[in-house]
């Protein structure tokens, strides 16, 4: 179900179409979270009201962004809220917090052309994941379960609820994004 | 080719190298259940509420004759108010608490997280997510273990209306009556015994929606399917299939398969601390579905064994293992007999 229908069906009181969307997302904003905070209770905090806040207006949600980037925007208030209330600032900002990044991945989620500008220093396994996480629909997911957990296709395309065919597309796609993604850090 | 890639479109060297690229990254880390399962909870009741608000903004939208027609519901309300006073709803009766685990009970439209100690009401619809099981203590006796992603209303302390997912319920020794789990497909009830009802099964791989299924399986006891006027009966050992197109298929079941394994997984761990090997044992046995057979002298030696430490996130034969393997004692499955011997050496 790509974003838009996703949520459209939600907006319909489809719980189906709720559950998929709390589980692509859910994940992907607790780690969006976490590395801007580095306390799992906070992270959770946060998140929860981005989703309850996202549920508020999502009827307002036009897909000009992608769907993760616009709840990135929220959580992003979110974790400014949450400073402001400790009177603190973060130490360190994240990697997906520089503009010239941000908007690399937005690019990305949206699927668009190659960012220029480059992430310097980003440890391997952060940005992979990074990247991971900014990439559209369930690409990320699907990379991951078939080279850092060794699923087969056939597996993926259980777990997607598509034929085969249809999975080997869709990892060829996500192998495709995720070079124009990573090239661009 | 790499040894994890099966796909025919994965060849060229650049895809080779995000292959390495991702595997070296390794998986992201993932939430806690219990967060996930806390804030769906939160997100979800917010997603109910919203969906209803535009269910009746859409409706009082609709024009002259709706609200007309509103309007003489709400006068007679009124009315009716102003004679009989409304009654302050009954508070709901609780049936059982959560004793393991966590799930999220929704009554009345109201959704909120269940976890360990908290109680359970009467007409509360019980789900587990993907990554989560639970144990239901029921108050009158017995225990309802709840597989993941899994809907079931407890409609009472007795019966169970089970949406989709696997229950598995141990009525106990003492339990007074019989559990009654109805399915869409039909109604399953109990005469004393242990068994899992699963619903959906064929469902999950099929495009029709309108297919119906659901699965019994006893480990020991008795139990009957009711399904559109026909009755079939099935007792320790023994699988009954109800297909979509109104047959029955029966086939053995071994009380001790790896198939119950998720049983233990929904329960409360056994606290090993300071409790005897003869408890643990007979735990063991419950859990892994095997009749033990061992010695008298044995049986007084394993009494008066205190045991210590923990055996959390092992399947009963592991915690056997673990645990035998330090009280100098040797087991042996047979079928589903576990034979207790006196390690080599000593006595």
């Amino acid at each position: 179900m790509d974003d838009r229908t996703l949520t459209a069906r939600a907006l319909r009181g489809d719980d189906q179409a709720f559950n998929e969307l709390f589980d692509i997302y859910f994940p992907r904003l607790f780690r969006f979270a976490l590395r801007r905070v580095a306390d799992e209770d906070a992270a959770e905090d946060i998140v929860q009201s981005t989703f309850i806040k996202a549920m508020r207006s999502l009827s307002s949600w036009r897909g000009e962004a992608s769907l993760f980037t616009w709840l990135c925007t929220i959580c992003r208030h979110e974790v400014h809220d949450h400073w402001q209330r400790l009177g603190r600032h973060p130490e360190t900002a994240s990697a997906d917090d520089s503009p010239d990044v941000r908007s690399a991945l937005e690019a990305l989620s949206a699927g668009g052309d190659n960012p220029e500008r480059a992430l310097e220093r980003a440890e391997i396994s952060g940005a992979v994941q990074l990247v991971l996480d900014h990439l559209p629909g369930r690409y990320g997911d699907v990379l991951e379960w078939k080279y850092a957990l060794g699923l087969s296709v056939a597996e993926i395309a259980a777990r997607l609820g598509t034929s085969i065919k249809a999975a080997e597309s869709t990892l060829t796609r996500a192998r495709l994004a995720f070079r124009e993604g990573y090239s661009s850090l | 080719m790499t040894p994890h890639s099966s796909d025919s479109s994965q060849g060229s060297n650049s895809d080779l190298e995000v292959a390495e690229l991702i595997r070296a990254a390794g998986s992201r880390p993932v939430p806690g259940a219990d967060r996930a399962a806390r804030v769906r909870a939160a997100a979800e009741h917010e997603w109910r509420g919203q969906v209803r608000a535009r269910r009746i903004r859409r409706w009082t939208g609709g024009g002259v004759a709706l609200f007309a027609a509103a309007a003489i519901v709400f006068l007679a309300v009124r009315h009716r108010s102003t004679v009989a006073p409304q009654a302050t709803p009954p508070a709901p009766t609780r049936i059982g608490s959560v004793a393991h685990g966590i799930v999220t009970a929704e009554i009345a439209g109201r959704a909120e997280v269940v976890a360990a100690g908290q109680t359970i009401a009467a007409g509360s619809t019980v789900r587990t997510d993907g990554r989560s099981r639970a144990t239901v203590t029921l108050i009158d006796g017995g225990e309802v273990r709840i597989d993941t992603n899994t809907v079931a209303a407890l409609v009472d302390a007795r019966t169970i209306q089970l949406e989709r997912g696997a229950i598995y319920l141990d009525s106990g020794a003492t339990t007074p009556g019989s559990f009654t789990v109805r399915t869409a497909s039909g109604t399953v009830r109990d005469i004393g015994t242990r068994f899992e009802v699963r619903a959906g099964l064929l469902r999950r791989g099929s495009r029709d929606p309108g297919a119906r299924d659901v699965r019994v399986r006893v480990r020991d006891g008795a139990v009957q399917l009711e399904r559109e006027g026909r009755i079939d009966r099935a007792s320790t050992g023994t699988e009954l299939l109800a297909h979509p197109d109104g047959t029955v298929s029966t086939r053995a079941v071994e009380p001790f398969a790896a198939d119950w394994a998720w049983t233990t997984d929904a329960a409360p761990p056994f606290v090993v601390e300071k409790a005897t090997l003869e408890a643990f044992l007979r735990w063991a046995a419950r859990e892994g579905g095997w009749t033990i057979e061992w010695s008298e002298a044995l049986r007084q030696r394993a009494r008066s064994t205190i045991l210590y430490g923990t055996i959390e996130g092992m399947t009963p034969a592991e915690a056997l293992d673990a645990m035998l393997r330090t009280s100098g004692l040797s087991p042996e499955f047979a079928g589903g007999r576990l034979r207790l011997r006196p390690l080599q050496g000593e006595r």
